[in-house]
């Protein structure tokens, strides 16, 4: 059925034609995409049982006689011992945050395996991020600066050069630093 | 006659390098080709010498001669043969001289491929670069590192033998040499670096030139590394395999720009940019070598892995800060006048990824660097101790790994200069569907965790659009679509891959218990069981070995134990792990029972997808091999315009880069 | 757009003032490295290091359980003397290096009723335990059992570790590794106890 107006209607048409079978395959894909990992993020997943906990929460303690691992690792007698009084502060009910919150004041802050933020020590968490921003910005700045400088749009200028040259029947031989021939689609493959 | 030999080898190697310094230095300054072609019979001593020293050595450790004095630390009579060998690497002295070993045999190596261009400036600066080197750790080796020392053993000496954690698995012998040969292969592409600072001669090949140098080093660093995580796995027993420790970042950083190294050079090669930043990564490559180098030793930042604490110290901080100031006072001084003018026209192009992936692989080798180095800094500042361990390194680089897989999808597809989008629509689209696939697969298999979908379906999508580049390949050149740069790359990209997946997996599934069995009884955990079956005593030359023996799922039995060295009485855990394709499951016997039929108390640790790490790790070297694949006998030095008119004219292009 | 004569367009002209980037970056990198350097090279190795002390100048953890005769203890009721708490286990080497100096201190204090010490076992078995003071001496309460979560309230990282505690029941001191020395200093800076004349 072909719409009054055919010339505009046709067009409209084609767009969106083109649209679909431009796109369609992408949104089909994205919606798997999206309810798969929203299945996969809130599905029922199998409840956290106390030795789950336990280990959730040993990895995020150091044990205090070792070089850096944690009383999930180690087999020292003192992160025996602290799973041991893990586990049983699990059965009472602590929660994570109190656990942890009880070994810094019994050990200070060294015994947390992740910096608690505040102060100098928020740097640590701060600084990464801020860096790799501002580096992203930067290239973002340099994109900009070089594509209001160049332009790859043939000037007349550039077509009266390059008829001279051909005229002239002068070759001059441009090379890059690459000496091999390059393939559009994959690079050297040298 | 060990002594005697040994020593000499270390005093000519220090001579000859000297001598070699001043010799290429004086032909370069005074332009005497005559003496720059000495160069490469130095190179010859200087490998005599390390092999003098390493052959006497190792006599010395394999006939357990007690009058040296490292054999008398640190070799045994009751050591088994193949780890006597390994006993050099073991300990700090030996350590450096394998390191000098490498480092003579890869001077020699250059001096011998490079034995056409000896008189070229460029080459001269980098071999004596090289020797500079060589001074050093020869050096090391004459002073604070000295394992030639003489020792008066009493009667009936025998010696302690290596520390018992590095007696207990075979991966002991060949992941130290395998680092090591990728460490000290940096100091080539390091060498060249210099040189074209020095001389100014940064535009022409040779970066390109020594890039297969470099990719052979990055490849025995990438294999050093995976087999150093194998073997933390299968000795430490709780089932990690990469703890962010100190000794483990120090050897990732030079990985990693290195990594970042061999991506951005492609650029350079295409449109001659980035040749100050591509030599900046090399030298911070080596110079993050020699930084690891003093991590690994000093004893300033804690490690299960380090070296016992020494004065070498000093000395290795010194010469990383030698380094560090004439890499900054060359690029200060030169490196805005070698900068090339060139520009990029869009970020939606291969340069646009590898500028990003340039960045991304800075960030990631800052956070490590940063963490690992955080807590002294927090202590210089304001005392207080504080750790930074697993739990942070993981949170921080897991956003950068997910990007890094983006990246790494996208990338093969995009054609240089400028694309479009309906260009990458295209390309991807088969890639995107098998990213999309692995995550509904990962949900089938009862993976949950948004994180770890996300790094399975980036990693799909990485490994289909890898896949695609090596099946355009093939399809066009048959078996030769697998070999050379871009496609060894792919290979490599795949291994990365499987080793990303595996990561995710493994360290989101993790389950582990401790269970208290009597002989006889069976413990279930996660879908496993777990029968103990009694214990087992084994008796060897230089340790006693206590076992479990326990029957996981019916199969084995599988022997955790505790190893009782004979000297110096330590005490040592030795896990047992069931290995299989789809599962891990690690045993360690936490303490020993009193008697035969007394409970035992066992740790489990049970994670998927394990041996897919080490099978990645084998992808990405077998890679490295088919990148490093000779494709044509040109050089990057060599012209490459058609020359006008007369072919035998070389140098009469012009060239715009 | 159309230029003639040749005339190049101006953009396309190297700016005339040079950019300096390559120098600024490496000039900050390298007063990052020199920061590096000076922090890595000033670094306290961990022997260097001083132990953590959270629990000096708090009020002393409960210290309560079975000793090694059956008789029961209790901290609290030794409120008003100097009470030495020391964590040992007899596996442990240095344990049974610095037993003499505790045997040594006790002796010095036999008389008075105002310094005590009780010694706390940490995973160990009541047998060893018995041959550990069997051998090395020391007639004092030793509490045995579980006493893993004693060991933690005080912060014990490794043994042996000792405490002091005042007769406020304040922990005023500890130590890896004792001396009688190091101990009757530390009860003399704080006002002292009588030490018996023999």
């Amino acid at each position: 059925m072909s719409s009054p107006n055919a010339g505009a209607g046709d067009h409209l048409a084609t767009t969106k034609r083109g649209f679909l079978s431009r796109w369609g395959s992408w949104i089909a894909l994205a919606i798997v995409v999206v309810v798969a990992l929203a299945v996969g993020t809130i599905g029922t997943t199998r409840p956290l049982t106390n030795a789950d906990r336990l280990l959730n929460v040993s990895r995020t303690i150091k044990c205090p006689q070792c070089s850096g691992e944690s009383v999930a690792e180690s087999d020292a007698a003192i992160s025996q011992q602290i799973r041991i009084d893990i586990a049983k502060r699990i059965e009472q009910g602590q929660t994570d945050d109190q656990i942890r919150q009880a070994y810094v004041d019994q050990y200070d802050q060294f015994i947390l395996l992740t910096p608690q933020g505040s102060g100098v020590t928020s740097l640590v968490w701060v600084l990464p991020v801020v860096l790799i921003v501002l580096a992203f910005a930067g290239l973002a700045v340099a994109f900009r600066r070089w594509k209001v400088t160049g332009d790859l749009r043939a000037t007349e200028a550039d077509r009266a050069l390059v008829d001279q040259a051909l005229a002239d029947g002068d070759g001059t031989g441009v090379s890059f630093d690459d000496p091999a021939g390059f393939d559009p689609e994959m690079g050297s493959g040298r | 006659m060990n002594l005697a030999l040994g020593t000499a080898g270390v005093v000519l190697g220090l001579v000859a390098s000297c001598a070699a310094v001043l010799t290429l230095a004086v032909g370069l300054l005074r332009g005497r080709p005559d003496l720059l072609r000495l160069g490469r019979v130095y190179t010859w001593l200087v490998l005599l010498a390390a092999v003098m020293a390493f052959v006497a050595m190792e006599r010395a450790l394999i006939t357990r001669d007690f009058t040296v004095s490292f054999v008398a630390e640190h070799g045994s009579s009751r050591t088994p043969a193949l780890f006597n060998f390994a006993t050099l690497w073991s300990a700090l002295e030996g350590s450096i001289l394998l390191w000098v070993l490498f480092l003579a045999g890869y001077t020699a190596l250059v001096g011998r491929k490079f034995r056409d261009r000896l008189t070229d400036p460029l080459v001269g600066w980098a071999l004596l670069t090289m020797f500079v080197v060589c001074i050093f750790f020869f050096g090391l080796l004459l002073g604070p590192a000295n394992p030639f020392k003489s020792f008066l053993p009493p009667v009936g000496f025998d010696g302690p033998g290596p520390n018992p954690l590095l007696q207990n698995n075979p991966l002991m012998a060949f992941h130290p040499p395998m680092l090591y040969l990728g460490y000290v292969g940096f100091t080539v592409p390091f060498a060249f670096a210099i040189a074209a600072l020095v001389t100014g001669r940064v535009g022409e090949g040779w970066l390109v030139e020594t890039r297969r140098w470099t990719l052979i080093a990055w490849g025995f660093l990438t294999v050093g590394i995976v087999l150093g995580s194998w073997w933390s796995y299968e000795v430490l027993g709780w089932g990690g395999y990469w703890a962010w420790d100190p000794v483990e970042n120090a050897s990732f950083l030079p990985w990693l720009t290195g990594t970042a190294y061999l991506h951005s050079v492609m650029v350079q090669e295409r449109r001659g940019m980035l040749r100050v930043w591509n030599l900046s990564l090399l030298c911070a490559t080596f110079s993050l070598t020699i930084l690891g180098t003093f991590i690994t030793r000093s004893g300033v930042l804690d490690s299960v892995h380090a070296f016992s604490a020494s004065t070498i110290g000093p000395a290795i901080l010194g010469f990383f800060a030698l380094i560090v100031a004439v890499t900054v006072g060359l690029i200060a001084w030169r490196g805005d006048r070698l900068r090339s003018p060139g520009r990029i026209d869009s970020p939606i192009s291969r340069e646009g990824a590898f500028m990003a992936n340039n960045v991304l692989f800075a960030g990631f080798a800052f956070v490590v660097l940063l963490g690992t180095v955080f807590p002294l800094l927090i202590e210089a500042l304001n005392g207080k101790r504080v750790s930074v361990g697993v739990p942070y390194f993981n949170r921080m680089t897991m956003p950068i790994g997910l990007a890094l897989l983006f990246l790494m999808a996208v990338a093969p597809v995009l054609p240089w200069r400028k694309a479009s989008g309906e260009l990458l629509r295209h390309r991807l689209l088969w890639p995107a569907w098998i990213g999309a696939g692995c995550i509904v697969l990962g949900v089938f298999a009862g993976q949950r965790g948004f994180a770890a979908l996300l790094a399975f379906g980036l990693g799909g999508f990485a490994a289909g659009s890898a896949g695609r580049q090596l099946v355009l390949a093939t399809r066009r050149q048959g078996w030769r679509g697998l070999v050379g740069r871009a496609n060894g790359g792919m290979i490599v990209h795949l291994g990365v891959v499987v080793i990303a997946v595996a990561f995710a997996a493994s360290s989101s599934n993790v389950r582990q218990n401790e269970f208290i069995l009597k002989p006889g009884d069976t413990a279930s955990f996660a879908g496993h069981q777990l029968t103990y079956v009694g214990m087992n005593e084994v008796v060897d030359s230089n340790k006693v070995q206590t076992q479990a023996l326990v029957l996981v799922d019916g199969s084995g039995p599988y022997s955790p134990g505790i190893s009782k060295y004979t000297f110096g009485s330590s005490v040592v855990g030795t896990p047992s792990v069931k290995s299989t394709f789809r599962t891990d499951i690690a045993l360690s016997l936490l303490e020993v029972p009193d008697g035969p039929d007394n409970p035992v108390t066992l740790r489990v640790t049970i994670q998927p997808l394990i041996m897919w790490l080490w099978i990645g790790g084998a992808i990405m070297a077998a890679g490295t091999l088919l990148a490093a694949f000779p494709r044509g006998r040109r050089r990057g030095t060599e012209a490459v315009s058609a020359p006008i008119g007369d072919r035998k004219t070389r140098s009469s292009s012009v060239k715009i880069s | 757009m159309s230029d003639s004569n040749g005339d190049v367009d101006a953009a396309m002209l190297e700016p005339a003032r040079r950019s300096h980037m390559a120098r600024n970056s490496a000039i900050a990198v390298g007063i990052v490295v020199v920061a590096l350097v000076v922090l890595l090279a000033t670094g306290k190795t961990n022997d260097q290091r001083q132990p953590s002390a959270k629990i000096v100048g708090q009020v002393v953890p409960a210290v309560a359980g079975t000793t090694l005769d059956g008789a029961s203890y209790d901290i609290d009721l030794h409120q008003g003397k100097w009470v030495v708490v020391n964590f040992f286990a007899s596996w442990c080497t240095p344990c049974r290096v610095e037993q003499p100096e505790l045997v040594k201190f006790a002796a010095e204090h036999a008389g008075s009723k105002d310094v005590e010490i009780v010694s706390v076992a940490f995973q160990d078995k009541d047998a060893d335990v018995r041959r550990f003071f069997a051998t090395a001496g020391g007639n004092w309460p030793v509490v045995v059992g579980d006493t893993g979560s004693t060991a933690l309230s005080f912060g014990v990282t490794a043994v042996p570790e000792s405490y002091v505690v005042s007769p406020t029941g304040q922990v005023v001191a500890k130590f890896e590794g004792v001396t009688a020395v190091a101990l009757d200093s530390v009860i003399a800076s704080y006002g002292g106890a009588a030490a018996s004349a023999s």
